[in-house]
């Protein structure tokens, strides 16, 4: 079980550099709406980041509300996830980011997912920023601790 | 042969079927005509498809998710073990398995004594195997006997000694497998075993041997009588020849030690004839497998039958692992911990009373600072060699309930795997005793002083306080003695003053609950079932008083040690530092040294808050609390305790067990299910959740928190839930079932 921050701080670290696929809940009225994003952080895990259409229901839920929450996990789909899969919440806001800041960050997600190059050349496609107030990780089943950045 | 069963003797036969190293062994020794006890085999299938079917594989997953393996201590594992066995006990075999099992027995083994072996798929391969990880039994008949160990076998796949092992095993929920054996039992008039390899000298072979039954060396009960021979051409070395006053025999159910009669045993054991037999069978199994082996026989009727044959190789592995080695040893049998009560009742316990008493006479205030330094040097020893004392034989002994424990849910499979400890409860347990005295106190106090905290000079409470304190001194460090001048000792009678009488746990139907136990065994094994009921309950008893016993000990050391720290003053600054016994005496010896702590690293991530949010451990007594955390790290911190807390510590001793009677739960990071504070805790019908990791890092006083006591869990809530909760004055009362 990790004791220090800085141990925690590492296994999430080690949590999001192995997985790329996120559940992403944006605020929808009346319901709470989830997607599934591509994901990339920066080493400080002060930030994380996906890209979508500026059409899409999540692009506009974040406008009218930038408060986020974010899913994580290893599950395997197998009975031994109970005892063995991790699960990672963070709580944020998000927020497209602006040209300058678009461009320095883009390198970071297309490193990540090259093959999403013509997808985020796309002029209608935001790279759209969270940034992390907490982190909640999960594991045996019940064991849950957090981590605050702020 | 059927789906799930295979004779012994085809199973070398049968490609694909892995029925572990030992059912393999029978298997080629019949095929060579060695003589082996007739028997199926049931395939590890039988067990994979029983742990699927009926959803056991998720149960045990969830048992085994609880917490690393390797973080939990020996009791911890035993406690996980206890309720997986439980698990199997209680789920029945579906009629398709129970239907194959039955048409694969032959007759002769449905109607006769049978043996009932494991032979784990993992089990004996070399260099990893490590002796009596699973169970096998002896004496069983009939088919719903014979089905029901079938499932135990299967159940001590998880047993706790394998547990321990389960890195070293691969042990794994969905790979790992138990085949089981069924033989036919073969009563031996004189069994032993033979070792192809004598460890001190490898070209000599040894041979040993006991009347009856060969349960009674295996488990290191009965001395045996010892031969070692050459390896070559088994020549008699030496002999060596043993008391032979006991023996291992068959009952109703199992088996037995009895006295014998030495009349007519003088002579050894197994003439030369028959150490030339067995010799000769030994080696020929040896040939047979091309390798040193350790064989285990019996002779009935003068026919040498051979019960199994493993590599040498396999036993002799060692294990670097101090500490489980010595978890291990703990496992005792019904004989041996019959020895061990008597030798703490008479011995232990009155040379413990009579070495505390001629401490406590000495008057400390005399002294000088040298000659206290001596004294608190001669009392960490005293309690130091105690100590001692209590790991090599009270915490073996602790043993007792846990055997009982284990026998009570095999007999009587009950819904709660821990159900067992209410009949093991009726005994008088001292800390109880002390607690009843201090609430009786403690409202004489609050009538006196209708409810107002009047100050330690008021004289008649005073007296009454000296009356306590001198009336419990003699079995405890009292704390009001060791610790802030009896102030402790008073803030917790005058908050247990205003509290209603504590409910006391009463489970319900023990003495039907004990009569059923007992009765669950023939009447020609009642004196062994009400054996082990006494040994279960001294043991229960001894494993709250003996903490108790050592506590006086540590209590003369903190007394001595508290005189110093008056004397130093201000060389005392560091508290923490004060407290440790090197540093107090070399303060009294030097003038000028003022004792030191060790400095502690701080935490690069500073800035980073880290906190833990829910807490796993286990569920040692049952209920659901809500409130204030109070994190009790020395035994000061006990006179802060107010009434509705909940104590977070390291452990729960008996100095603790005074403040017990006000708090609404317990939080401990030592685990299991059996330790003092589960039972204190279960004792007042208060929630209880152990084994949680650093629980006194993670929790701090003032959190508002939750103790689940039903799944083991403790949340511990933010500020803003702590402010709404507290502010709607929610607290969710103690529930109680009536069972731990």
């Amino acid at each position: 079980m990790p004791r220090k921050a800085a141990t925690l701080k590492s296994e999430i670290e080690k949590l999001l550099r192995k997985e790329r696929l996120a559940v992403i809940a944006t605020q929808g009225s009346p319901y709470p709406y989830t997607t599934l994003v591509g994901f990339s952080f920066t080493k400080d895990l002060k930030c994380l980041f996906f890209a979508t259409m500026r059409g899409t229901r999540k692009y506009r839920n974040i406008l009218n509300n930038p408060h986020v929450s974010v899913l994580i996990d290893t599950r395997k789909n197998d009975i031994d996830d109970f005892k063995d899969a991790v699960a990672l919440t963070i709580l944020g806001r998000a927020a497209e980011l602006e040209k300058a800041d678009k461009k320095k960050y883009l390198t970071l997600y297309l490193k990540r997912f090259p093959h999403l190059k013509s997808f985020m050349e796309d002029p209608e496609t935001a790279l759209v920023e969270i940034q992390v107030d907490r982190y909640i990780f999960v594991r045996r089943f019940q064991e849950v601790k957090e981590l605050s950045l702020t | 042969m059927t789906r799930y069963t295979v004779p012994i003797k085809d199973i070398i036969r049968e490609e694909n079927l892995n029925c572990g190293n030992k059912a393999q062994a029978l298997s080629i020794m019949t095929s060579e005509d060695i003589r082996i006890p007739d028997g199926i085999c049931i395939t590890p299938d039988a067990y994979q498809e029983f742990i699927t079917r009926t959803d056991l594989k998720g149960r045990i997953l969830m048992e085994l998710g609880r917490k690393d393996l390797k973080d939990m201590r020996w009791e911890e594992l035993w406690d996980a073990s206890l309720r997986i066995r439980n698990m199997f006990v209680r789920t029945p075999l579906y009629p398709s398995l129970r239907e194959d099992i039955i048409s694969g027995l032959p007759k002769s083994l449905q109607r006769k004594p049978v043996v009932i072996r494991s032979s784990s798929t993992a089990e004996d391969t070399q260099g990893t195997s490590f002796a009596g990880l699973h169970d096998s039994f002896v004496n069983v008949t009939g088919i719903d006997r014979i089905l029901h160990h079938i499932k135990l076998v299967w159940a001590s796949l998880w047993s706790d000694a394998a547990l321990s092992y389960s890195k070293e095993l691969s042990l794994d929920i969905n790979n790992s497998a138990m085949s089981v054996l069924i033989q036919n039992m073969i009563v031996g008039t004189k069994s032993g075993v033979a070792f192809g390899e004598n460890p001190n000298d490898p070209k000599k072979a040894v041979i040993e041997a006991v009347y009856g039954l060969n349960k009674g060396l295996v488990d290191g009960d009965i001395e045996p009588d010892r031969w070692i021979v050459n390896g070559k051409t088994g020549k008699i070395v030496s002999q060596h020849q043993s008391a032979h006053d006991r023996y291992t025999t068959v009952t109703t159910e199992g088996t037995t030690l009895k006295k014998k009669n030495l009349a007519g045993t003088r002579s050894p054991l197994l003439n030369k004839n028959e150490i030339a037999e067995i010799f000769s069978t030994l080696t020929t199994i040896q040939n047979i497998f091309g390798s040193k082996q350790d064989i285990e026989w019996t002779f009935r009727r003068g026919l040498l039958y051979i019960l199994q044959a493993r590599p040498i190789t396999v036993r002799s592995s060692k294990d670097n692992n101090k500490r489980r080695v010595w978890d291990l040893s703990l496992r005792r049998s019904i004989d041996n911990l019959n020895n061990l009560s008597k030798k703490i009742e008479k011995v232990y316990l009155p040379a413990m009373t009579k070495e505390a008493d001629k401490i406590a006479g000495k008057n400390l205030t005399k002294k000088s600072d040298k000659d206290l330094a001596e004294e608190i040097a001669d009392r960490k020893k005293a309690f130091e060699s105690w100590q001692a004392i209590y790991w090599n034989e009270f915490i073996p002994f602790a043993h007792g309930f846990r055997l009982f424990g284990q026998i009570y849910n095999d007999r009587l499979s009950p819904k709660d795997p821990y159900e067992f400890v209410d009949i093991l409860a009726t005994s008088h347990l001292m800390s109880f005793e002390r607690n009843r005295a201090l609430e009786s106190f403690a409202k004489d106090i609050f009538k006196n002083s209708q409810g107002s905290s009047r100050s330690t000079s008021d004289p008649v409470l005073k007296k009454k306080l000296e009356d306590f304190i001198e009336k419990f001194t003699g079995v405890s460090c009292d704390i009001a003695k060791c610790e802030n001048e009896k102030e402790t000792l008073l803030n917790i009678a005058r908050q247990l003053g205003k509290k209603s009488p504590s409910a006391k746990n009463k489970p319900v139907g023990r003495e039907k609950k004990t009569k059923l136990f007992l009765h669950s065994f023939s009447k020609k094994d009642r004196a062994y079932a009400e054996n082990l009921l006494d040994i279960g309950r001294k043991s229960y008893r001894l494993r709250d008083d003996d903490n108790i016993y050592l506590g006086r000990f540590e209590g003369l050391l903190t007394e001595a040690i508290e005189e110093s720290r008056k004397r130093l003053g201000r060389r005392c600054k560091d508290t923490y530092a004060c407290s440790n016994p090197e540093e107090v005496m070399r303060a009294l010896n030097f003038r000028t040294y003022a004792p030191k702590a060790v400095e502690t690293r701080p935490d690069k991530n500073s800035k980073m808050k880290m906190r833990a949010r829910q807490l796993r451990g286990q569920p040692a007594s049952r209920g659901i609390a809500e409130g204030t955390a109070r994190v009790v790290a020395t035994a000061s911190d006990l006179g802060f305790v107010q009434n509705g807390e909940i104590v977070v510590c390291d452990a729960i001793d008996p100095n603790m067990t005074f403040v017990i009677p006000l708090v609404s739960a317990i939080v401990e990071r030592r685990g299991g299910m059996l330790i003092h504070g589960a039972i204190i805790a279960r004792e007042y019908g208060i929630p209880c959740v152990t084994g949680i990791p650093h629980a006194t890092d993670f929790i701090k006083t003032g959190d508002y928190i939750t103790v689940d006591g039903y799944y083991g869990l403790v949340i511990v809530h933010d500020q803003k839930e702590a402010k709404e909760k507290r502010a709607a004055g929610r607290r969710l009362s103690t529930k109680k079932e009536g069972i731990p």
